[in-house]
């Protein structure tokens, strides 16, 4: 080790610490605050809020509007990214595992655009693509004016737009996972003439079980707190795709209520620090096993 | 298959010994030719939307509508239209913006994050685990849960309409990645070459700015090149905490005016998607390699 004591590791960490500590944990905090005011956007509650006790927190929590907010949220993690994006990631980089170079970079480089452009570009791209006069989808089905998808449809376009966006993190990370698999146990496998199913579930799952569980929590909580559905669908048509972030944006920023949008993101925080120590707990079981 | 029982008479026994060798070769023919219907299905699922945007960038604003698959009516209008501060666009402004946000996140999270995984990865302190979760904990808060406290500080303070206030909650949301990525990356550097160095006469500093950061270098690049790529692409907080004169590209995108009273601009918002889209897709293409190590740096050794 060497010569770099104590201090100067706290020296070396506070920065980043002083940066989180207090545009992310304290504002985090902050909520708390918020949550037992009246704060308003506008108007005479926005100079100078006043404490109004539990009164915000007894809303959210027999608000029905909350609970439906939630039940998308958790229809959209599970449909979109636990099942949708860690599948068709795995299965890509399964099927990728054997193809040329050139194909593989090809086919990495796609996923990761639709991965890496801002949402709010894609979130247009997919309106224009999914519009009920013109629509891309329209025309391909040779409907006009044809079905207005992102109307009628809202979950389900969620799902698959988060679907298409999300895939490139699991197949990279499956590909990377993949390739720890050793090559003889595959070869094994084969010779002893072992089905697709059962090499998945007796070779290679046990070599790739500890990142498909890291894959799965990661894509869970990053679409946990997704906000692009919003600038899709905006939560509507009435309330229907409403999933969590865009509840909590709808009542502070639209609505103007910041003090009962505070009492739901603190709920909201809580169920996030309740999945972040699942994966921390899951994370250290599977280092020490 | 066909060539198997082609080969009669005498060819027969020599084809019979060839038959295992044959099998998992045209077992794996099938499965690649299904393979590679896949993998074409995934090309027009991945790319039909950015073509369509692409061909609608240089439509004629008339034929908006217009469903021909391949460009027609091409014209530059629309990138004129994007550009045009007569119609109220400010997207010239809005990506000189977007560059002056992201370029600053960019070094002060790559070196905030450099210092903090620097002592996480070498140094043993007691609470080191305490401020990895803390870093990981942290990257799980839900922006929007935010929004709303973060909005009332920077009200407070008078922050409202200045780059600080875009800039500083960016690294903030940058550094859990950047810390936990570059954790990953120097947890995989040659530590006994820093020792040399020091046994050969420089100082610790020394030995860490001329012998390990050069090897780091890589990592550092990455992690870099994906804090850019987040606060390029952060709309959020810049929708709320941004005004005309600081707006990025994300949010300038958003609230885009067209040449054409009471229609929605597509053709110029595909313009400026476009724009927003190169630097990006020419940094995947070039980078890509870099992008998936560093992506996956910290989901698989973590």
């Amino acid at each position: 080790m060497v010569g770099l004591g104590r201090s100067r590791a706290v020296a070396f960490v506070a920065p980043a610490l002083v940066l989180i500590g207090v545009f992310l944990v304290f504002p985090a905090f902050w909520t708390l605050y918020i949550g037992v005011t009246n704060y308003r956007l506008t108007g005479a509650a926005a100079k100078a809020p006043e404490v109004v006790g539990l009164d915000n927190y007894r809303g959210v929590l027999s608000d029905p509007a909350f609970y439906r907010s939630l039940w998308l949220t958790l229809i959209y993690v599970l449909v979109s990214a636990a099942v949708g994006q860690n599948v068709l990631g795995f299965g890509l980089a399964w099927a990728l595992r054997g193809a040329r170079r050139a194909i593989r970079r090809l086919i990495e480089s796609l996923v990761l655009l639709a991965w890496v452009l801002p949402s709010s570009v894609v979130a247009f791209l997919w309106i224009a693509m999914l519009d009920r006069d013109a629509g891309t989808v329209n025309m391909l089905l040779g409907q006009s004016p044809g079905t207005a998808w992102l109307v009628q449809y809202p979950m389900t376009a969620l799902v698959v737009f988060n679907i298409w966006r999300g895939t490139a993190f699991s197949m990279m990370l499956y590909s990377a996972a993949l390739s720890s698999v050793p090559p003889s146990h595959l070869e094994t496998a084969r010779v002893v003439g072992s089905s697709t199913m059962q090499t998945l579930r007796d070779v290679v799952l046990p070599h790739i079980r500890r990142h498909a569980l890291t894959n799965t929590l990661l894509i869970t909580l990053w679409t946990f707190n997704d906000f692009t559905p919003f600038l899709l669908t905006a939560g509507g048509p009435d309330h229907r795709s409403e999933v969590a972030p865009v509840y909590i944006y709808n009542t502070a920023i639209v609505g103007g209520d910041m003090g009962y949008s505070g009492a739901v993101s603190l709920v909201v925080l809580l169920i996030n620090l309740l999945l972040a120590l699942v994966y921390l707990r899951a994370a250290r079981a599977g280092r020490s096993s | 298959m066909a060539s198997t029982t082609a080969v009669g008479g005498r060819g027969g026994l020599a084809s019979a010994a060839d038959r295992p060798a044959m099998r998992p070769r045209r077992r794996f023919t099938f499965a690649a030719a299904r393979s590679y219907l896949g993998i074409v299905i995934i090309v027009v699922f991945c790319l039909a939307p950015f073509y369509w945007m692409v061909v609608t960038a240089f439509r004629n604003v008339g034929y908006t509508f217009d469903t021909t698959p391949w460009p027609t009516h091409i014209t530059l209008d629309n990138f004129r239209t994007a550009f045009s501060t007569s119609l109220g666009n400010h997207f010239g402004r809005a990506l000189i913006n977007s560059l002056i946000i992201g370029v600053c996140t960019t070094i002060l999270a790559v070196a905030a994050g450099c210092f903090a995984a620097y002592a996480i990865a070498r140094l043993d302190f007691r609470g080191k685990y305490l401020v990895l979760g803390l870093v990981l904990g942290a990257s799980m808060f839900p922006g929007v849960a935010l929004l709303t406290p973060l909005f009332q500080l920077f009200t407070n303070v008078h922050w409202i309409g200045g780059y600080q206030a875009l800039i500083i909650p960016d690294i903030s949301f940058a550094l859990p990645l950047t810390v936990y990525t570059l954790t990953a990356f120097f947890a995989e550097l040659p530590w006994e070459l820093e020792e040399a160095a020091v046994v050969d006469g420089c100082t610790p500093g020394q030995a860490f700015r001329k012998v390990l950061l050069p090897l780091a270098a890589p990592g550092l690049f990455t992690t870099a090149i994906l804090a850019f790529i987040s606060s390029w692409n952060e709309f959020l907080l810049a929708s709320e905490l941004s005004n005309d004169k600081t707006q990025p590209v994300t949010v300038a995108v958003a609230q885009f005016t067209g040449s054409q009273p009471h229609q929605e601009p597509y053709t110029a918002v595909m313009a400026a998607g476009t724009i927003v889209t190169v630097p990006l897709v020419i940094m995947v293409l070039l980078l890509q390699r870099r992008i998936v190590a560093g992506l996956t740096a910290g989901g698989v050794k973590g």
